[in-house]
């Protein structure tokens, strides 16, 4: 027999014994529904970084426009915020709070690993 | 101008429609087959398997208008979907390494799969225990139906390497679950 008839007879037994359950009917209703939600949510509300960048930007134009005058404990107006920068937006400063802006990388915050597991994974996985 | 802006949204609000059709059938086409073979890829996990099938129609949906048209679409899906996979099995490796093992998922109120349960469990660890590239050949051609060029685009790899992956995958495997192998006896 050649290798292949014998490889032949292998792979489908490993395919009998390996199969996932098909689909039903309220499990595809399901996921349908879940996908279109989260492809709905997928515009510039769902990135508030986004809306922060941009009110930044303004922020830093009227900064300009205004002579460079540093105010001393005058509130940052922020219009969106989110969790994360909540801290830093009430004890900066508005330059502080703009070069924080600029220094956060745009990107899609779905991709990769969490923050926190990154350069741990980087130390794990230098064997792989 | 009014009546510009007007014609304009309205035409905008036209083509996001009919996107909107066509994403929603290309899922309806794709997703039993998607979440299938997530499952086989991520070692019979269903709610992982359903997690990286969302995630990879998801990257596909924004991806879309990025898409060369010199590849076909599902090409680009499944070659999303396998990484999307690799992904998980990496985040569940790291997770693993740094919490410990997982703990058990409660009951899964969907139908079981055919078969025996630790078999399955036999297989799956088999795969999962294959270096990346044969794990993916031998899903992709021996579980999933893709002709070696089929698994060549959807990994980007070379043909040669993708039936070096297949040889290597399925030796591995035939000696770790020999038991599945009818001729096991006969070559000894």
């Amino acid at each position: 027999m050649s290798d292949r008839h014998d490889d032949d007879a292998f792979v489908r037994n490993v395919a009998a014994h390996y199969t996932p359950p098909p689909m039903t009917a309220s499990q595809r209703t399901r996921f349908d529904a879940r996908l279109e939600e989260r492809t709905q949510r997928g515009g510039l509300g769902a990135r508030p970084w986004i809306a922060a960048a941009a009110v930044a930007a303004v922020a830093a134009l009227f900064f300009l426009q205004s002579g460079g005058v540093a105010p001393v404990n005058q509130p940052t107006p922020i219009a969106h915020v989110d969790e994360n920068d909540a801290a830093l937006a009430e004890s900066a400063t508005p330059e502080e709070w703009i070069v924080a802006m600029g220094s956060t990388s745009i990107g899609d915050a779905d991709d990769g690993l969490p923050v926190d597991y990154v350069a741990i994974s980087d130390l794990l996985l230098a064997g792989e | 101008m009014q009546a510009f802006v007007t014609n304009f949204d309205d035409a905008v609000r036209n083509v996001d429609a009919a996107r909107a059709e066509e994403f929603a059938a290309f899922v309806t086409a794709h997703r039993d087959r998607a979440v299938g073979m997530a499952w086989r890829l991520v070692g019979g996990d269903a709610a992982a398997a359903e997690d990286v099938a969302q995630e990879a129609f998801l990257k596909a949906h924004r991806g879309l208008a990025s898409f060369r048209a010199d590849a076909k679409l599902s090409t680009w899906f499944y070659r999303i979907l396998v990484n999307e996979a690799q992904r998980h099995l990496r985040w569940r490796w790291v997770r693993q390494r740094v919490a410990g093992e997982m703990p058990e998922h409660p009951a899964d109120p969907r139908p079981e799969p055919i078969g025996d349960p630790a078999l399955r469990d036999r297989i799956a660890k088999s795969v999962g225990a294959l270096p990346r590239g044969q794990r993916e050949a031998f899903v992709l051609v021996h579980l999933e139906g893709f002709t070696l060029s089929e698994a060549a685009a959807i990994t980007g790899r070379a043909l040669g390497t993708i039936k070096s992956h297949l040889h290597r995958a399925t030796g591995k495997l035939r000696e770790a679950l020999a038991d599945l192998d009818p001729n096991a006896g006969a070559t000894q």
